[in-house]
């Protein structure tokens, strides 16, 4: 008798333990390289930053089991085609995307409702350069510094005269503007503010008040991906839900 | 035909000067004709016209540059930021030529935002008004201008020379332990004691109540006296000075989840009950957030690590919220907002208020003739006092909540931006409109405002209020002061968690243990640039609380006591 309790309860905790892990859905999405603290950054040989944490807790909200490659933009963008992450963190739109399912409204808005955060690019002069930047790309000045991964900064920098030199991270252009005191980089508007702390570049720096470009970053899905259409919207939803949830954003805010 | 190019190129040149030498006229006769319509809607006004003048040319001269900018700031929704936004946006794109979008939004909003600016480093204001409870934010996150830096040094040339800075009230609300200006007031509040002095007069309900409870009706000096006043007058019929007939409730207060639940809280109810330290303007080490602090840096929120959030005096202040909420508050207050709450004795059928603060005071339902709370003679029936204490508070432990809704520049509003955002919040609280700006919304930062000579001879408006100002006692109602390291984020965590009590979903101690262990929890996650918290190691309960001051030992009830009103002003008078 004891012996068949004993099998009885077995059983019981076998069928537990196996619906558990059948009900956490697997997911694994890549993310692109870049140093942009506090979004997304890597420390300690772990891919951190809000983007990251915003993503990683609204999965877990709706159940599932997430795991992040790294990799650069065009890697994790050549995954997802092949169909081999089910999609991409913190990507902002691009029309030649054509095998990602953004969020409905990310070609049409520029604050999309569904995106993991807003990123503003701006301008950075030295300190003693009379230039001003209004808005207009064309008037930028030579050399203009980005780093590798921005797409769509780089297309928008297409076809203006100024020449566009592009480096692994921002700390090269910052010190590359401080050595050749002339031409303009173009880094988010955290980074820019957090170099203007850093000694070596303090009132060395002019960051321009108007954005280069403020773009929506999103998770996007590779088209081909296991998930339902409906099942992206939900995982959507949930990071808009968040980003809009007071305590949630100030408390991930003051972790960085 | 000979063109005589030298002459041409002369010509030109003295058409472009002449151009614009009018147009920089045309300015000016703008301004000088904007100046003298103000000088006229801005009384009455603490300075004489000649002076308001010279104060108003200096904001047109110093804004030359600028003119035809366009800047925005923001502020919460009260009436005096409704003013600044609808009058004086208008007074100063009139004289100086920049125009100010001063959008106003809820105080949560502000504090989101700024956040969100502080963080992201994306330019969403020029300037905010916040609260200066985030002085300890600020000064750990580093990510706001200095004012006082910028004043003697690049902003030096953008300094009104008539802001006198010693003029100002609790300028001290917005500095850092180093006294740097971090914040400067642009409005003010304080939480005080409200109640209706023609019912505690009226002959008839003083003996109905010595008759009940044995002691004479007046001021409670403590909580003990609150409750039983708020017992008392709950339910009984009360005829107000405009003969209307109501049944009173002996209570006001509000519960709807929202980040304003959790200033009824962190506004220093917990410091009112006693739970915190001795110590002025905030208990030393232990302040009114239940946060022991030791030097400069926050060790602990839970008795367990010295801190006092689950102690006896906090689990005391939310049972008294809670009760005085069910039992003796209007059934709808649960469901209001500090906004909705803020007018709501104006109603005519609330007896007192234990918390009330005082920037509703300037509602019309306040002051308006023929109104609940006016007399035959126009005037106020109702009072201000100070604020009755919970059985833990001891003497030299700061006496109530006041705070200055401050101007804030981000760190990354930079030159003429920077510029700019500076001249208007100083043109906000310039003494040309700061009389003019206390009468709309009754929220002063100036001395000279209180102790003009117009507010003097209608002092009996503001039913106390003046003399609370004038007085040195206004110095023991202090903000949040700097030992709390992240006011937005560890706010959220007391109006979602003291919420789930207002539902009876955990007891106040459940409530106030569980706060105590997130907010421990939160601060150990904490990434400040300076005075980061670093929590103390746990220890027994009974360590910390048979130990002298906060976290305070259990403590018996105390008799109620009550004052007359009549010598509670004359000690704010002396």
């Amino acid at each position: 008798m004891k012996i068949i309790n004993r099998i009885i309860i077995l059983v019981i905790l076998l069928v537990i333990v196996m619906s558990s892990t059948t009900t956490a859905q697997e997911i694994n999405l890549s993310s692109p390289i870049r140093n942009s603290y506090p979004f997304l950054y890597w420390q300690d040989s772990e891919l951190k930053g809000m983007h990251i944490d915003l993503v990683t807790d609204a999965l877990k909200n709706l159940g599932y089991d997430i795991n992040i490659e790294v990799f650069p933009l065009k890697r994790c963008v050549r995954k997802a085609e092949k169909g081999e992450v089910a999609g991409i963190i913190s990507i902002p739109y691009d029309s030649s995307y054509s095998n990602l399912d953004f969020p409905a409204d990310a070609a049409s808005s520029e604050e999309s409702k569904w995106r993991i955060m807003q990123v503003d690019n701006v301008v950075v002069t030295y300190i003693n350069d009379n230039y001003e930047f209004e808005g207009q790309v064309k008037s930028l000045t030579n050399p203009v510094r980005i780093i590798y991964g921005e797409k769509v900064l780089d297309k928008k920098l297409t076809g203006i005269d100024a020449r566009v030199e592009k480096v692994k991270t921002n700390i090269q252009n910052f010190k590359k503007l401080m050595r050749d005191q002339q031409g303009v980089l173009i880094t988010t508007t955290v980074t820019a503010e957090n170099m203007y702390q850093n000694s070596q570049f303090e009132n060395k720096i002019k960051i321009h008040h108007i954005p280069v470009t403020s773009l929506s970053h999103h998770l996007a899905f590779a088209n081909n991906s296991n998930l339902k259409q409906e099942e992206k919207q939900a995982i959507w939803d949930e990071i808009a839900r968040l980003r809009s949830d007071y305590v949630y954003m100030l408390q991930l805010y003051a972790q960085y | 035909m000979k063109v005589n190019y030298k002459l041409t190129v002369v010509i030109m040149l003295l058409a472009l000067i002449a151009v614009s030498f009018s147009a920089g006229v045309e300015a000016q006769d703008k301004s000088e004709a904007a100046i003298e319509k103000w000088v006229d809607i801005f009384q009455p006004s603490v300075l004489s016209r000649a002076e308001m003048k010279a104060e108003l040319r200096w904001f047109a001269k110093t804004a030359q540059q600028f003119r035809g900018e366009k800047i925005r700031t923001t502020a919460e929704g009260i009436k005096t930021h409704q003013w600044e936004s609808e009058v004086l946006t208008q007074a100063f794109e009139e004289i100086t030529g920049i125009e100010v979008e001063h959008e106003i939004i809820g105080e949560g909003q502000v504090v989101r935002k700024i956040t969100d600016q502080l963080l992201t480093g994306r330019v969403i204001y020029d300037a905010y008004v916040n609260d200066a409870d985030l002085i300890g934010t600020h000064l750990r996150l580093n990510r706001v201008v200095n004012l006082g830096q910028y004043m003697e040094g690049d902003g030096k040339e953008y300094t009104n020379p008539y802001l006198d800075l010693d003029d100002f009230l609790n300028l001290e609300f917005g500095q850092d332990y180093d006294k740097n200006q971090l914040q400067l007031p642009d409005q003010q509040f304080a939480n005080l004691y409200w109640f209706r002095y023609d019912w505690f007069t009226d002959p008839k309900v003083k003996r109905d109540f010595k008759r009940e409870y044995g002691y004479e009706l007046g001021v409670p000096v403590n909580w003990a006296a609150y409750e039983d006043i708020a017992e008392f007058f709950t339910g009984r019929r009360m005829r107000n000075p405009n003969g209307s007939v109501v049944t009173a409730y002996g209570h006001l207060d509000y519960g709807e989840p929202s980040p304003s639940l959790g200033w009824r809280f962190t506004d220093a109810w917990l410091s009112i009950a006693g739970l915190g330290d001795k110590g002025l303007p905030n208990g030393l080490p232990v302040d009114e957030w239940g946060i022991r602090v030791e030097d400069k840096i926050p060790v602990g929120s839970t008795v367990e690590r010295g801190g006092a959030l689950d102690g006896p005096a906090a689990v005391y202040a939310l049972d008294k919220y809670l009760k005085w909420l069910n039992e003796y508050a209007p059934p709808q207050a649960k469901e209001w907002t500090w906004s909705e709450a803020g007018p709501k004795a104006g109603d005519g059928n609330i007896a007192q208020r234990v918390f009330q603060y005082t920037t509703w005071l300037s509602d019309d339902k306040f002051h308006k003739a023929g109104g609940a709370l006016v007399d035959q003679d126009g005037k106020p029936v109702w009072r201000v006092a100070p604020t009755p204490h919970g059985k833990y508070w001891d003497q030299g432990m700061k006496v109530g909540y006041q705070d200055a809704g401050s101007w804030t520049i981000p760190w990354n509003v930079r030159r003429e931006r920077r510029a700019m955002a500076w001249l208007w919040a100083q043109f906000c609280v310039s003494k040309s409109v700061s009389l003019k700006k206390f009468l709309v919304g009754g929220t002063p930062v100036r001395r000279s405002t209180v102790s003009d000579l117009y507010v003097t001879r209608n002092s009996h408006d503001w039913g106390g209020m003046i003399e609370f100002y004038r007085s040195p006692e206004e110095k023991k109602w202090t903000d949040t002061g700097p030992n709390v390291p992240h006011y937005p984020a560890l706010s959220g965590i007391w109006w979602s968690i003291i919420s789930q009590a207002i539902k009876g979903e955990l007891t106040a101690q459940e409530t106030m243990t569980k706060l105590a262990t997130s907010q421990d929890k939160l601060m150990a996650k904490l990434s400040l640039n300076k005075y980061s918290p670093e929590l103390n190691q746990k220890r027994s309960r009974e360590y910390w609380l048979n130990k002298a001051g906060a976290p305070k030992n259990k403590r018996q009830e105390v008799e109620p006591k009550t004052i007359p009103y009549q010598k509670l002003l004359k000690r704010w008078k002396e």
